[in-house]
C-alpha cells in the first residue's frame, strides 16, 4: 500500500528564515554538518580504546567495519522517533556510548565517530525512510529525513 | 559513494545488508566532505533471502510425532520469524501452538524448543506434535494433510474486489521452502502434486527411491516495486 504521503494531502511546515529562500540542498546539508554534527564528533580517548579493540588494523577493512557496526546495533539501544522529533542535533557519541541508547541518527554518529577513531573513512548521510513515501526535494527542509 | 557500505546501525541487519526500508531512498549525505544529495542503493533480490528446510514423518491413526524447521536467512528476511523466536522470555506456548497450526496443520502441539543463534546458523524450531489422526488413511491411500507448505497470509490485501490502492513491494527477496515427508513401509506416491507454473508455490517436486523421500520447493521472487493496478476509488 502506498504511503499516506502519496496519496493524501499534506502540508509542509519549516522553520522560516531569511537565508532559506536561496539555500541550496548542498548549502544547508555543510551549514548542519558543520553547526550540529561537526562539533560533537571530538576525538575521544574511550572511543579510539574501544575502535581498538573491536576492529584491530590488523584485520580486513571489512570485518572492522563489520565489527564496530555490529557493536553499535546490538549494544545501544535504539530510540524511536524522526530527525524532526527527537531533535535535530545528535548527542556526543561518547554520551551514546556511555548512555548505552540513542536514536538513529545518535548511534550513526557513534558508528561514524568509531569508524573515524580507526581510520576508515565514514561520512553520514540522512535517509529518508521509504514508508514515508517520497521526498520533495523542491521543498529544503531537513525534517523530511 | 559507488563502492562503498551503507550501514544502518539503527535496525537489525547484519553491516553489509541494507535494510529494504532505506534501499532507494533519497538521501542527503552531510559530512564530512562535499554533501550530495542522492539515492541509497537497491540490492538483488537474493541478497535477501530464505531457506526454509521441513522434516516430518507421516505416521498412521494417533502417533506423537516430531517436527523439525529450520530456516536460514539473509539480509532481512526472517526478521518477524525471527522477532517471534526472539521475544523476551523466550517463546511462548500460544506462539508455538500458532506455529504448529502455521507449519504442520491440524496437531497437538505436546512440546516444543526454539533456538535463535544470532546472525549465524539457521532459526531452529523443533515441535514435539500428535495428530489424532494424521494423516488420514482410506482404505490403502494415505492422505496428507494440507497445507504442507502455507503460503503467505494476504489476506484481503489482494483481493480485487476490496482493494482500493496498488500493491507495492518495497523490498526484493527470494525465498526457497523444502519440505521432506517420510511415508510409511510399503506406501508411495501415485499422484504428485501438479507441476504448476515456475515461479509459484510448487515450481519442483523430486522423488528418490523406493520408500518416498519427497521435496516440494517453492520458489518465490518478489519483483522491486511492482505495481500490477493503477489505484481503485
Amino acid at each position: 500500500m502506498p504511503s499516506a504521503s502519496e496519496v493524501a494531502p499534506a502540508i509542509w511546515m519549516a522553520p522560516a528564515s531569511p537565508e532559506r529562500q536561496v539555500m541550496s540542498w548542498s548549502e544547508l546539508a555543510r551549514q548542519y554538518f558543520e553547526q550540529s554534527i561537526a562539533p560533537q564528533a571530538a576525538p575521544s580517548a574511550e572511543l579510539h580504546a574501544l575502535a581498538a579493540r573491536l576492529a584491530p588494523s590488523g584485520h580486513g577493512p571489512g570485518a572492522r567495519i563489520r565489527a564496530l557496526h555490529d557493536h553499535v546495533r546490538d549494544e545501544i539501544h535504539t530510540i524511536s522517533g524522526t530527525l524532526e522529533r527527537s531533535g535535530y542535533d545528535p548527542q556526543p557519541p561518547l554520551t551514546t556510548l556511555k548512555a548505552r541508547r540513542g536514536t538513529a541518527l545518535d548511534k550513526a554518529c557513534l558508528l561514524r565517530a568509531l569508524l573515524a577513531e580507526a581510520d576508515i573513512d565514514a561520512r553520514l548521510a540522512l535517509a529518508r525512510g521509504r514508508s514515508g513515501g517520497p521526498a520533495d526535494t523542491s521543498f529544503l527542509d531537513l525534517g523530511q529525513f | 559513494m559507488a563502492g562503498g557500505w551503507w550501514l544502518d546501525p539503527g535496525v537489525s541487519s547484519p553491516a553489509d545488508f541494507l535494510p529494504a526500508e532505506d534501499q532507494n531512498a533519497v538521501a542527503l549525505v552531510v559530512g564530512p566532505g562535499e554533501p550530495v544529495l542522492t539515492l541509497t542503493p537497491t540490492l538483488p533480490p537474493e541478497a535477501s533471502a530464505l531457506e526454509r528446510r521441513g522434516d516430518r514423518a507421516a505416521r498412521f491413526a494417533s502417533a506423537r510425532c516430531p517436527v523439525r524447521w529450520s530456516c536460514a536467512r539473509r539480509g532481512s528476511s526472517g526478521t518477524d520469524l525471527e522477532q517471534f523466536l526472539w521475544a523476551p522470555g523466550g517463546l511462548e506456548r500460544d506462539a508455538a501452538e500458532r506455529l504448529t497450526r502455521t507449519l504442520v496443520g491440524d496437531a497437538h502441539l505436546t512440546g516444543f524448543r526454539a533456538a535463535q543463534p544470532r546472525d549465524a546458523g539457521p532459526l531452529l524450531l523443533a515441535l514435539d506434535v500428535s495428530w489424532s489422526p494424521a494423516p488420514r488413511s482410506s482404505g490403502d491411500t494415505l492422505r496428507l494433510p494440507a497445507p504442507l507448505l502455507t503460503p503467505p497470509d494476504w489476506g484481503d490485501a489482494v483481493d480485487a474486489t476490496t482493494r482500493r490502492f496498488p500493491i507495492v513491494f518495497e523490498g526484493t527477496e527470494q525465498h526457497r521452502d523444502r519440505i521432506h515427508i517420510e511415508l510409511p513401509r510399503g506406501y508411495a506416491v501415485e499422484v504428485p502434486p501438479e507441476v504448476t507454473v515456475p515461479g509459484r508455490w510448487f515450481s519442483l517436486f523430486v522423488t528418490a527411491g523406493k520408500r518416498f523421500h519427497g521435496s516440494l520447493d517453492r520458489s518465490d521472487t518478489r519483483a522491486p516495486r511492482s505495481r500490477p493496478c493503477s489505484p481503485r476509488t
